[in-house]
This record gives C-alpha cells, structure tokens and sequence, in this order.
C-alpha cells in the first residue's frame, strides 16, 4: 500500500496547519509547478469547498482504527545533546553551513517535534514551518560566452530555468548551455546514508536546546 | 469504519446495476471481437492482450519499425482525452483493433487506429478507495473491470453493457481492488488490496463465463483456521498481476506486506507468506513453492512487483528463471521450477538488512524496525521501485527497472495497537534513477536520473529501444545497450507503462501522459535528412 503519485493529503504538515485556508488556498491558487502541480484559477466557493472537502477527509482518516498513527514530541526525547553538539560541530559537517548563534538562533522556537526532526533531516521535503531552505543556486553558460546566475526555478533533463537576479524567469534547453549547480541541500541527502541511529537523536536532542 | 460505505453496499443490492451505470455508446461504431484465450500464449504484434503484453512478464517487444536512427522523428498519430482529472496509471490492452483503457470506475473501448471512443463503462457511485487502476482483462467477448468497492464486472465486448456483477472481497471489511485481472484458460485470477485492517491474503480464481469462483489462494490464513506459517500475521495481498509459465503449468505471484504494517513485534517470525514470491497451480490454486523475499517485514515493503520470467543462461547453465526488483531495494533471481534462490542483490539505496541467509533471503535488522523516537530507513514507504513494470531485454540481458534510492523515518509504540497500520512514517528524500542490471550479476551497468521517484513503467524493443518516463513529465526512449537518450517528449505525468503493437504496418508506441493517452508512430512518409 501507498507509494501512488500524490501526497496523501490527510496526512501534510501543511493541512494540519491550515486555517481555514490560510495555508491551503495559496496552493490551490498558485499551484506546485515542480512538483506538477498545475496553478488552478477557481471562484472562492469552489476552494472553499475543496478546503472543507480535505479538512473532512483527515477528520475521517484520523478517526479511523487501521489508519496512519502520529508522533508525539515527548517520543523525540531520547538523544544525547552533547553528543549532538558535538557531531553538529566535528564528524557530520552540520557547521558548515549552520551556526547556533546565526540562522539557528531560536530554531527549536520555530520548529518543534517531528517538524523540526524531518527539516534537521532533509529541509527540502516535509516538515514545513519556520525559514524556508535555500533554493539551488544555477550559473548557465550561453552559446554566446556570457553567463547568467539566479535561483534554480525549474531543472529537469532537458530544460533549465532560473529567476534572474532582476525577477525574471529565463529558460533554456539543456543542450543549449553550459549549467553549474551549487545546490546546499545536497550535504542533507548525502548525511542520510552516513547517519547512525545515534546520530540523529543525538543531533535532534542538541537542536531542541537552540531556545 | 467508514459508514457511507455500508450505505452503499446496501443501495447496490436493491437495484440493478446497469440502470445505476452511465454507459455512453456512440454510433456508428466498430463492433469489438473477443479474444481466444490461447491466443495469450504467443500474442500477435497486433496486439498487447494482457496486462504485461504476454505471460512473461518482460515488457519487451519483437517489434523493429520504430529504431535508435528513426526515433526521433517519431510524431503523434492521435491522442485520447479520458476528460477525468485522475492520473491513468493503468497499462493499456489492445484486442483486435481495439484499446481497453481503466481508471477507478472506468473503462474505454478505444479504435487502436484513431483514438476514437467506441464505448465508456462507468461504475456507480461508490464509497471505495480510488487510488488508482491498473487495466483490464479480456476473454472471449466479455471484458472485465475491478472496482474500488472490491466487484468483479464483467461487461460485453461489443457495448459496454454488464453482463454480470459478482463481489471479489468484502469492502465493508477493508478490500478495495486495483487489480488487472490475468487469464490462464477459463481461470481469471484477481486480487485485492487492504492494508488498513487485518485481512488475510485473498486471490480468488473466477470463471469467466459466470463469475463463479473456482478456488481462493491465503497468503496468510483467514480467520477461524489454524496458523502453523504466519506468526499472527495477517495481509499480503496479491494486488498486482501475476505471470505464466505453461509450460510448467504454475502461475507466479508476489505477495503484499504483512498486517499489522509498522508493528513487528505482534507477529514474530518470518509471517509467511507475506512479502513473497508464490508459485501455484492454476487449475487449483495451491501453492507449489514460495521464496520470501522480505521476512518479517515492517516497512510497508511488499513484494508484489512483477515476477519477469526469463529463459536463459546462469552460471554457464541452461535455467528457467524468475527475476524481482523487490520493492525491499534487494533484486532477486530464482529457479522458476523449484524456487531456488540463484542471486540477490541491492539495485537501490538499502540500510536494513543484516545480511543474506542461506536460502538467500534478507535477513532484517531489528535495529531498522519502526521504534518510539524513530528510525531513518532506506528505502522509504514507496520502495526501492513499486508497481511501475520493469523490462527485460534478451539480447543485453539487462533488466531495466524504475529504481529509487529512499530515505524514510519509522515509528512504532505500543500505544499505535495492532490494527491496520499500528504506526506512522513519513518519507524523508527520494532520487529516482532507471537502472539496467545484469541479471547475472546484479550489478548496474548503466543509470538514468529521472529527478524524483518516477511512475512510469518500462517497454524494450528488440531494436535497442528503452522506453519509459521521468519525474517531470517526459516519456522518453533510451538506447537500451547504455541508456543514451534519443528522444523525449514532455506529456504530462507518465503513470503506466508504455505498450506498443503494429496495426496496418505501422509500429505505434501507446504511453499516457496525465489524463490523456498518447499513440505515437513514425511519420506517413520520413522527413528527408538534412541537406549537408
């Protein structure tokens, strides 16, 4: 079971957040084009509806006996901090990047339990809340010699697009141009293999303390 | 439990089915003819009358009009517009001319030279679960549909209209079915799905002709029958199409995963026969041999991938083999004949086996199962690879499957109970990649990024072609000797596997995109190369 196309709605950190639409309707209106998800240019009651349609389905899921159970933040408190800390600073790499006294100033704040456990992990996928992570960084080289930098705003095999430094969305066919990725989440996907079990509950437990 | 559902059940059983059914036939029309069963073990390149095009479960086609050299020229020759908002995640059939194309309560006779909608069937109203459909079944002149409420509908082939409405499992209780039903002579074999509660593991063997059922395979036993195998466990459900050996006379399954999903400790020890592979006899259904290819399982990793039959050399000997990318990131080899293991291997990211016993099946670590404070696993819940059919490629001898390399974080507390999926876990970070695997030694001789885990199957042509789609929306063709892209075309979301069959000399390639289904050949008359 699972593993279809789609996330389960009833189960995203951003429904369970949502207000009454606060977080869903931005959604629905401009769509997930990275993730297929085309923009949808419905009248307000139509997402309205769509919004209590989602919100009833998790009430019903959440109510039913066999479906997907939860985590609670007490379940999270079994690391080591200093043992974390000192992992963050020396073998995982973490302050590479990240400082306790800069952008992690007051995470665990922001970001509690799960959330901030999926984030720590991989800030890319789940785990919503708090800074948004930085989006890849693409130098594209034309046919022309000259060079345009801006935030990656689509990638695939066939096709690279940026926003430019001034806000526009410039397009070009992969095997046009020359691109150089500088993508920081890539240092998260390649953690994920060397992770022990300690590690991560380690790390989890010395985040919990940047109050 | 989920009233709604009882509500209709109870609605069904007092009124006919076909005055609830929307049933759209368009005149003139081209009136479908049946299929011989026998005609399924050596099926003409006109047709693709099966789930997996033929018994074997490769994916792989005689067909050579569409080339490394021509691909690229390759135009639409029509389109179909299901006009539903749902993926197709079905692989279309194609009978005498004429495409059986499914989504949840739906199914299309399509014209295979035109696109043109010779009939649409659509079940009514249920409460089921529509996550998505996989196809089609034909015998003779009936056409068969599975439904999300968990019925077997059988629907005339030249209309549309229901014959008969039989019940596969009961919904009421948990089944739903996705099921691309196989015929094995006047056998229809369909499964079912069920993870959210604790249901055995039900194949039931159907006769065509009247929706009686001939026999039922447990891959777990059903309640009120003692349990020497399973350990407590219940699940492992078939929900995949299985493949043939004539042969042989044995039909090979995979099975589900266990229920409870994420809690181990309920049901110790190896919980046969959950995420397995089955060896049975069509004509009665028992089990002949079963190799499990993920004991104990506590990840939602079932085996009901496509178990691809190969006849070919091993070891410098003849054998009849079986082979599984499994959805535990382990790619398998078997003797079909007596289940014995020939090889196992990782094909994608893989942290939770301790080694490989004897008999070489994984051996779980248990410091992998879902635990209080989590575990980060690979794969995550969507697996190494999942439904999506893979390929194989005789000349190559390449074994081309949509992999993914997963992280996911497990958990499971007492409190979660023993009912369903007795705990919570959430993906981390996927990487989808196409990779070609020598079958005999496992290792991975070429990989394709495809961006993120991917839902497109596999076709191989007998002219090097690999077909199949990315995370973003192409369909693509690769040279199948080292996976260099010829061609690509971006459709949508590739939800199926795409299928090809030659109709009036011409080689189509059928492959959906989103909502829509796409038949591409080569141009009516080549473009003249470029001038030099």
């Amino acid at each position: 079971m699972g593993g279809e196309t789609g996330p389960d709605l009833t189960r995203s950190a951003l429904v369970a957040e949502d207000v009454r639409g606060d977080k869903i309707t931005p959604v629905i209106r401009n769509g997930r084009l990275d993730k297929g998800m085309p923009p949808q240019n419905l009248p307000d009651a139509d997402i309205a509806a769509i919004i209590a349609f989602i919100h009833d389905a998790k009430a019903k899921a959440d109510s039913l006996e066999g479906n997907r159970r939860t985590v609670d933040v007490a379940d999270l408190q079994t690391g080591n901090p200093q043992a974390g800390q000192a992992y963050f600073s020396g073998a995982g790499g973490c302050a590479k990047c990240h400082s306790p006294t800069g952008d992690f100033a007051g995470l665990a704040n922001r970001l509690q339990g799960l959330q901030l456990f999926q984030r720590m992990l991989y800030p890319g996928g789940r785990g919503r809340g708090g800074t948004p992570p930085p989006a890849p960084i693409a130098t594209v080289r034309l046919p022309s010699g000259a060079s345009v930098t801006g935030k990656v705003a689509y990638r695939d095999e066939f096709l690279i697009a940026i926003t430019d430094a001034a806000g526009y969305y410039r397009s070009w066919p992969m095997s046009k141009v020359k691109v150089t990725l500088d993508n920081p989440l890539e240092a998260h996907i390649a953690q994920l293999a060397k992770y022990t079990n300690d590690d991560v509950h380690n790390v989890l437990a010395y985040l919990q303390t940047l109050k | 439990m989920n009233l709604r559902r009882y509500t209709f059940r109870v609605m069904t059983s007092t009124l006919p089915i076909a005055c609830c059914a929307l049933l759209v036939a368009q005149s003139p029309a081209p009136s479908p003819r049946g299929l011989d069963p026998a005609t399924l073990l050596s099926p003409p390149a006109d047709s693709w009358p099966t789930y997996h095009g033929d018994y074997s479960g490769r994916r792989h086609s005689r067909l050579t009009q569409i080339t490394p050299d021509n691909v690229h020229q390759l135009t639409v020759a029509w389109t179909f517009q299901s006009g539903a908002g749902a993926q197709i995640k079905a692989s279309p059939i194609l009978v005498n001319g004429v495409i059986y194309l499914t989504m949840p309560d739906n199914i299309w006779a399509i014209d295979a030279r035109s696109g043109r909608q010779i009939w649409r069937y659509t079940y009514p109203t249920n409460q089921g679960f529509h996550i998505g459909h996989r196809g089609a079944a034909v015998y003779k002149d009936t056409v068969f549909l599975t439904t999300p409420d968990a019925h077997l509908v059988a629907l005339d082939i030249k209309d549309g209209k229901v014959k008969w409405d039989v019940v596969i499992a009961d919904a009421k209780k948990g089944f739903w079915s996705t099921n691309a039903p196989l015929l094995i002579r006047n056998h229809l074999l369909v499964g079912v799905s069920g993870d959210f509660d604790n249901l055995p593991g039900t194949l039931k063997s159907f006769d065509p002709e009247t929706g009686k059922v001939q026999w039922i395979f447990y891959s777990t036993p059903p309640p009120g029958t003692p349990d020497s195998i399973s350990g407590g466990a219940t699940g492992g459900q078939m929900w995949m199409t299985g493949t043939y050996d004539h042969d042989l006379n044995l039909v090979y399954l995979g099975t589900g995963n266990p229920t409870p999903v994420l809690n181990g400790p309920v049901r110790p020890g190896d919980n046969k026969w959950t995420g397995s592979i089955v060896a049975l006899n069509p004509d009665t259904g028992k089990l002949v041999w079963g190799f499990q290819v993920n004991p104990h399982d506590t990840h939602d990793w079932d085996a009901a991938e496509v178990p691809v039959l190969v006849d070919g050399t091993f070891a410098g000997a003849p054998r009849k083999m079986l082979m599984q990318a499994s959805r535990n990131g382990y790619f398998f080899v078997l003797d079909r004949t007596n289940g014995k293991n020939l090889l196992t291997k990782p094909f994608a990211a893989v942290n939770w086996a301790k080694g490989i016993d004897e008999k070489g099946s994984p051996i779980p670590d248990p410091a992998r199962e879902p635990a209080r404070d989590g575990r980060l696993v690979a794969p995550n819940e969507g697996g190494g690879t999942n439904y999506r059919s893979p390929s194989f490629d005789p000349r190559t001898g390449l074994f081309i499957v949509s992999a993914q390399d997963g992280y996911g974080i497990y958990f499971f507390k007492p409190e979660h109970g023993a009912y369903g999926w007795a705990g919570a876990d959430y993906n981390v970070h996927g990487k989808g990649m196409l990779r070609a695997i020598e079958y005999q030694t496992g290792k991975v001789r070429w990989e394709h990024d495809i961006g993120g885990e991917g839902s497109a199957g596999v076709l191989t042509t007998a002219s090097g072609l690999t077909f199949s789609g990315d995370a973003a929306n192409s369909v693509f063709a690769l040279r199948t000797g080292d996976g260099a892209t010829l061609w690509h075309s971006t459709i949508g979301r590739v939800g199926n596997g795409p299928i090809t069959y030659e109709l009036d000399g011409k080689q189509y390639m059928l492959v959906a995109g989103g909502g829509v289904l796409y038949a591409w050949t080569l141009p009516e008359k080549m473009a003249a190369p470029p001038a030099r």
